[in-house]
């Protein structure tokens, strides 16, 4: 087991160099995460929509609904879909465990009711003097949908933003479900239990380095979004 | 410009068991200027919105142009001519030039009509200096003509304009009054709400009041001529006698 100091100095010479391994790594849990992103945010943010600008039954029950799955660990997330997945469960013949789109998939069941509930408080909190305007001067419903988004863009970009850092540093589900397997399904998260575990540190620290940077990036540009794009 | 009406019966709204008002029998009629006063909270701003297709009633039936049509395909109609501009007016937050071709764009127009009306409108409105402002960044009575100009633009039959007048000093009146008049020259009906009635009297012949959620009629001295309710006909197009 190498020294503390050792294994940061170790860790900034991995990731200066390029080091191949490190940075595969890297990119993975970014484009898994991202994929997340890309197919939940839609979703979401659409449904957001209605629930805050059509009354319909069920409404509420859909808010408590998002409100409770936002609460749920995501090992139990990773454990459910681990279930339906493993090869005796019911989706056992879709052979989607440990591969990158269950990882894709159990990181949209993550982020989709973050990204949800932001949206929607975003959407309440939204003028409907726009939605009026839209729409008296001839704009069809998705027109008019789409010019509240623009009118918003700061507050859902907040909640895109919450919902990708949520799911780039989770481990529990990814774990689960993807298994860890080097360039397969070992993202930044997974990959840093597994070398502390060895205890490997350097590889670890280089890791982390990585996601606090990144999520200084993310929490600096959550902080201008919301003072919209004002920093004092 | 054809002649252009609409007639709502029965129209009724309420908010949660509170009945806002019920109207036996309302006709708007392109070509007329009517003013629609009414205490804070009568239910003004709330019965133009209905007529605008923008609140639903809880019971309206719809006689467009001479044809009876259900609730569902008579907003649809009224999107295209009825216009509805707020008490504060919201702007896109865009340029005014892009505020003002906002409906033509979402309605298809071709490029050229575009471009030739947005010239047209903002000299016709006296917004040329501001063409390329941040339309969020203007004054209210700017906000107030651009409001106009995007309305302008896209040849409405109806405009129904909420208290079209408050927050605006003497000089920003007269403008908007100066365009309301144009407005009205070219044809255009119009509703005008406001809760000081004396005011725009000089530019509407007819004069409707909302009270206790009855529609009254009121004459040139400002007595009640008829209840809309007990009447149960109330048409703006015929001269009050
Ligand atoms: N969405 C709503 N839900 C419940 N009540 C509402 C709603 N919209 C309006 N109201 C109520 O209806 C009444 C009439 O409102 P409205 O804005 O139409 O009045 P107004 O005549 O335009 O008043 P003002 O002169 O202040 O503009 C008010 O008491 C208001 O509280
Ligand atoms: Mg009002």
């Amino acid at each position: 087991m190498e020294s503390i100091s050792g294994a940061s100095v170790h860790a900034l010479q991995l990731l200066f160099s390029g080091n191949a391994e490190l940075w595969n790594i890297i990119a993975l849990s970014f484009s898994v995460s991202l994929k997340a992103i890309l197919i939940a945010a839609p979703v979401a943010i659409v449904l957001a929509f209605l629930m805050a600008y059509q009354r319909f039954p069920g409404r509420r029950l859909l808010i408590y609904l998002f409100n409770t799955l936002l609460s749920v660990p995501a090992v139990v997330i990773g454990l459910t879909l681990y279930l339906l997945f493993s090869r005796s469960g019911p989706m056992g013949d879709l052979k989607l465990l440990f591969t990158q789109d269950a990882m894709i998939i159990g990181q949209i069941i993550l982020c989709m009711p973050l990204i949800l509930i932001m949206s929607h408080a975003t959407f309440q909190a939204s003028d409907r003097r726009i939605w009026e305007t839209a729409r008296t001067l001839g704009a069809s419903r998705i027109q008019a949908m789409l010019t509240v988004m623009y009118d918003i863009r700061f507050g859902l970009m907040a909640a895109l933003i919450a919902g990708f850092g949520r799911i780039v540093a989770e481990v529990g589900c990814s774990m689960m479900i993807g298994g860890n397997i080097l360039h397969h399904t070992r993202n930044i998260p997974t990959a840093i239990a597994l070398e502390t575990s060895k205890g490997e540190f350097s590889q670890g620290i280089a890791l982390g380095i990585v996601l606090l940077i990144m999520a200084m990036t993310l929490n600096v540009s959550l902080s201008l979004l919301q003072g919209k794009g004002e920093m004092i | 410009m054809k002649p252009y009406s609409i007639t709502f019966r029965h129209l009724q709204k309420h908010f949660n068991k509170r009945t806002l008002f019920t109207i036996p029998e309302l006709t708007i009629e392109s070509g007329k200027c009517v003013l629609l006063s009414g205490i804070n909270g009568s239910g003004k701003s709330t019965l133009l919105k209905t007529i605008a297709g923008l609140e639903k009633p809880c019971h309206a039936d719809i006689i467009h142009n001479g044809k009876s049509i259900d609730w569902r395909s008579a907003y649809k109609q009224i999107h295209k001519e009825i216009i509805y501009l707020h008490q504060n007016p919201l702007m896109f937050d865009a340029s005014v030039a892009d505020n003002i071709t906002y409906g033509m764009r979402k309605q298809g127009f071709s490029t050229e009509t575009i471009c030739s009306k947005l010239d047209n409108a903002l000299q016709w409105a006296e917004l040329e200096a501001l063409k390329n402002n941040n339309a969020r960044h203007l004054s209210g009575g700017e906000k107030q003509r651009v409001a106009l100009a995007r309305a302008y633009v896209l040849s409405p039959k109806i405009l129904l304009l909420d208290e079209a007048f408050s927050n605006m000093d003497i000089e920003g009146r007269k403008r908007t009054f100066d365009l309301i008049c144009k407005l009205k020259d070219e044809g255009i009906g119009i509703i005008l709400t406001s809760h000081e009635a004396t005011q725009i009297i000089s530019l509407t012949k007819h004069h409707i009041r909302l009270e206790n959620g009855q529609l009254l009629e009121i004459n040139h001295k400002g007595n009640v001529v008829s209840n809309v309710a007990k009447s149960g006909n109330l048409s703006l197009v015929q001269e009050t006698a």
